[in-house]
């Protein structure tokens, strides 16, 4: 017996696997999946829905609007949106790890490549180069340094480090390296760095590139690499505008105006417009073609702003909050922008894996934990259900703040049926036949035929004070004053509450279990073991409470693991009636408000909770009857 | 089952009393619900108007024919017409369609009426037209709910009772993931995602009903698969498929027929509680459900919302029991 209860918790394990796998195709039904739906439901009231399908669609949607990008990114991760949806084929192995990723990536710069280190890297953008290039130049770029370097990367760093970053070009002209291998690296690291540092020399070769990647944008709009960060060059551009400008300004716009002047003397602005217009995207009239020119319209619009009066600095502002999707902040000399750091922690959490070493039963096993399904799991496995948006906190501590409601009805309504059942059963079992079981039977059927939530509902319409009689609270757990009252108040009052709910929760169970009990009694008492009982001359009140009653129990004992659902998951429908802030109620807000996470966390807690009542019942039967055998 | 056996089944059915009374009752409710729209609709069933025949219940007249001028959609409960038309106007009892607001009340939901006995709900459609209306959806849900799930369980509890071994461990382990599954709930999330018709409603229901009644049916194939018969028939090199479904099911089909009135008795509480939660069928379908939540919403003034739904729902749901009983009874008389 041991042994099978043995097997039956452990057959838990696959069948909890089978459970969550329902649970996450249903999620992944919804159309355009949840982490859509929850953008949709957040920024409601904004304009009106572009339609789109996957992740990409509600990212360009939240760059629209504003949605808070972290909201975006914690969704994007807890639902692995990045990662494919069973089985990852895609694990790299160590031919692409390393510096060599980082290299064709940067001399590539080819954002539709097959290798998913060179994808990323290029869809990151270039805010990761400075931090790459001492690691290119150091050729002692292993991977653990790399990390450090990554980890190491505020602005005080490259603030340090802005010298060498510099000085690559003049390295490069002394450089007579025999491994050209090096040399093409850092020419190519140059050639990008000319985007910002020097933007004179390597001006048309630059802006050709950045022309190829827009059109390879714009030729699929719904894959523009990058939309997750949204710009992080301008990033760089700005920290650089913050360098020229130097310590010594005062305001913002001051800064701007510093700048500015510097930059026009190194580089002419009329070349970039010149460009953006040979490109057929017109001047910055249009907010469409700005999005469209990137952060190479950042020079033009900004000296667009100085030109203009103030006040109306403002709409251009936003304009470059548009382009680089944060808010355009200017950064104030000597702060610390942290969210760089961030950033790159963040990257480097999710892109580690291409740069470390992975041993071959490891790539076994991410084939089935890296994907959206595996990390879904491993976070239900520590209850990490992730956030409500409706509640805003986390799903776990709402759910288990509204289970008391749920077992404090399941728990009294559990016990009330019994109390009242079992009795009655006995009653109507001994009085066979007579005019008393005829009329408990009618009774009984009767009640069989009313659905709890309909009773509910009648019993609000007619003693919940509306057209007739104000006999009942028409819901809630207790009254407005209820803090105000003494402590025998308080109990009459919750009492006062209970009852109606009470008698709509006990109805579901009321006619079947008396029912159960008496056919139950009336089986035993025409045993062999009760005949023999009365023949020894023993009365038959004790023959039916003694002898029969305990093994008439055992039919009835099952009932109580099925039970446990109810106890702790209450019932939606009379929640939602009595309006009891409990586990069911809860479950109907979310479906309402598609509070997807809330559900989901729902959906695995019931299904647990049932699991478990189900082997508890067994459990129960056999500790009754050691007869039982399910083996 | 032989026609002797199925005949004895049915003379033990009619020995009692309450679920044969029950059974005509319910026959003759099913008969006024399929046929509503004869019973309670705003057309009449003919009309004589100047020596010619109309029907308007089977075809549309354009108002003109009548003389009427200023409507697009003739309405016969407020056409005037003189003596000399000659009019004859056969109206069916209630003349109400099921989406025809009254707009002779003050307000809505307006009380019982001489025109509106059950009053009206509140945007002013007849409450005794839309009990009918309704009937006839729940009907259509339950039975289609319960001859799908029952097919479905049908197959999965033979197939699984007749393999057994691994084949019925792994359906019990499947099975056991669907019953741990909150089903109300999981329905309701699906429902909430897809746009809900009827009939997307029936199949996610059917699609989760099923286990109920597997559970008897593979009982009842573990038992009879050990019988002379069977073994005769796999003898006779029988294949597994005609054995299942010409030779056993046959004979397991007790639990089937005897469970099926409650079967459909609890769609039609299962509609009506996805209807009360609106996750039912589309408005502006008529339905219990709907008309249970509007008398709760308005329950401190119009009782009569609540009221006359749930005494359709109890009564369909009563004689639906009793027969289910007096089946039970015919089937297995030793149990009550």
């Amino acid at each position: 017996m041991k042994g099978y209860f043995l097997r039956r918790l452990l057959a838990i394990i696959p069948t909890f696997f089978g459970i969550t796998v329902i649970v996450f195709i249903v999620l992944n039904l919804a159309p355009g999946g949840p982490v859509e739906q929850m953008i949709r439901q957040i920024r409601y009231g904004g304009r009106a829905y572009r339609g789109g399908s996957g992740l990409s669609a509600a990212v360009t949607v939240a760059c629209d609007t504003g949605v808070n990008q972290e909201i975006i990114e914690s969704l994007r991760k807890q639902y692995g949106f990045d990662k494919p949806v069973i089985l990852n084929t895609r694990i790299p192995d160590r031919r692409n790890s390393g510096i060599d990723v980082l290299v064709t990536a940067l001399m590539t710069f080819d954002t539709a490549s097959e290798n998913p280190g060179i994808r990323e890297l290029n869809q990151r953008g270039t805010v990761l180069y400075p931090v790459l290039i001492p690691a290119l130049l150091d050729e002692r770029g292993s991977d653990t340094g790399l990390l450090e370097l990554i980890a190491r990367a505020d602005t005080g760093y490259l603030k340090r480090h802005a010298e060498s970053i510099l000085s690559v070009p003049t390295a490069l002209a002394t450089d007579t390296d025999p491994d050209g291998g090096l040399k093409s690296k850092i020419e190519a690291v140059s050639t990008l760095f000319g985007t910002v540092f020097e933007l004179e020399q390597s001006r048309q070769s630059e802006i050709i590139r950045r022309i190829k990647i827009m059109q390879w944008e714009l030729s699929h709009p719904s894959k523009r690499p990058g939309r997750g960060f949204c710009n992080p060059v301008s990033k760089v551009f700005l920290d650089v505008i913050a360098r020229h400008a130097g310590e010594s300004a005062v305001s913002s716009r001051e800064q701007l105006a510093v700048w500015w002047a510097e930059f026009q003397e190194k580089t002419d602005e009329s070349a970039i417009l010149e460009n953006l217009k040979a490109f057929g995207r017109g001047d910055m009239q249009a907010e469409e073609n700005l999005m469209r020119a990137g952060q190479l319209a950042v020079p033009a619009t900004v000296s667009h702003i100085l030109n203009l009066p103030p006040r109306e600095t403002q709409p251009f502002l936003d304009l470059l909050s548009g382009l680089s999707a944060g808010k355009f902040e200017l950064p104030v000399p000597g702060g610390q922008p942290e969210s760089n750091i961030e950033i790159l922690k963040a990257w480097w959490g999710d892109n580690r894996l291409i740069y470390t070493e992975i041993s071959r039963p490891a790539r076994l096993l991410m084939a089935f934990t890296h994907t959206r399904y595996g990390i879904w799991l491993k976070n239900i496995l520590t209850l990490d259900f992730g956030q409500s948006f409706t509640y805003d906190q986390p799903v776990i501590d709402v759910i288990i703040s509204k289970m008391p409601v749920s077992i404090q009805f399941g728990v009294i309504s559990f016990f009330a049926t019994y109390l009242v059942c079992i009795p009655l059963g006995i009653a109507k079992a001994v009085r066979d036949g007579s005019a008393f079981d005829y009329g408990t039977s009618i009774l009984l059927f009767l009640m069989w035929s009313i659905p709890g939530f309909m009773l509910a509902i009648l019993l609000i319409v007619f003693f919940g004070g509306g057209s007739f009689f104000s006999l009942i609270p028409i819901g809630g757990l207790y009254s407005d004053n209820y803090f105000d009252l003494g402590l025998w108040e308080k109990i009459l009052d919750r009492i006062h509450h209970f009852i109606a709910p009470l008698i709509c929760y006990m109805i579901a169970e009321f006619t079947t279990l008396t029912l159960l009990m008496k056919n139950s009694i009336i089986e035993e008492i025409s045993k062999d073991y009760c005949r023999t009982a009365r023949a020894k001359g023993l009365d038959s009140r004790t023959v039916v409470l003694k002898h029969a009653l305990r093994n008439a129990l055992i039919p009835i004992a099952t009932g109580i693991g099925g039970f446990l659902g109810i106890f702790f998951t209450g019932s939606m429908l009379l929640e939602m009636i009595f309006n009891l802030d409990g586990m069911g109620l809860l479950g109907y807000t979310s479906v309402l408000s598609r509070d997807f996470n809330v559900i989901m966390g729902d959906l695995v807690i019931i299904s647990l909770i049932t699991l478990f009542g189900n082997i508890l019942s067994d459990f129960i039967y056999t500790v009754i009857d050691p007869r039982i055998d399910f083996v | 089952m032989s026609s002797a056996e199925t005949r004895r089944y049915f003379r033990a059915f009619r020995r009692r009393r309450s679920a044969y009374g029950s059974l005509i009752l319910f026959g003759l409710i099913f008969c006024i619900g399929m046929a509503a729209e004869l019973i309670a609709n705003n057309k009449p069933y003919f009309m004589m108007y100047r020596g010619k025949f109309y029907f308007p219940m089977i075809r549309t007249y354009h108002p003109a024919e009548f003389g009427v001028r200023d409507r697009i959609v003739m309405d016969y409960k407020t056409f005037q017409y003189r003596a000399s038309d000659r009019v004859v106007i056969l109206f069916p009892p209630i003349r109400w369609s099921p989406y025809e607001i009254n707009k002779n009340v003050p307000r809505f939901p307006a009380p019982p009426s001489r025109l509106n006995p059950l009053g009206t709900d509140d945007r002013g459609r007849d409450v005794l037209t839309r009990i009918i209306y309704g009937f006839r959806v729940s009907m259509l849900y339950a039975t289609c709910v319960w001859i799908l799930s029952y097919i479905l369980g049908i197959l999965f509890g033979s197939v699984q009772g007749y393999a057994g071994g691994r084949l019925d461990f792994i359906g019990q382990r499947i099975i056991e993931i669907y019953t741990a599954v909150p089903y109300f709930f999981l329905l309701i999330i699906l429902i909430a995602i897809f746009q809900p018709t009827i009939w997307l409603l029936i199949v996610l229901s059917s699609l989760f009903g099923w286990v109920g009644i597997s559970y008897y049916i593979r009982a009842e194939f573990l038992r009879l698969r050990k019988f002379e018969f069977v073994e005769a028939c796999r003898a006779l090199g029988m294949k597994p498929g005609k054995i299942i479904f010409r030779q056993i099911l046959p004979n397991a089909l007790n639990p089937v027929i005897t469970f099926s009135p409650f079967a459909v008795a609890g769609g039609i509480m299962g509609l009506a509680g996805l209807d009360f939660l609106g996750f039912g069928v589309p408005p502006p379908t008529a339905s219990w459900g709907e008309l249970l939540n509007q008398g709760k919403r308005h329950f401190t003034t119009a009782w009569w919302l609540a009221t006359f739904p749930s005494a359709a729902l109890f009564i369909t749901l009563s004689l639906l029991n009793l027969i289910g009983e007096g089946v039970r009874y015919a089937f297995d008389p030793k149990k009550y």
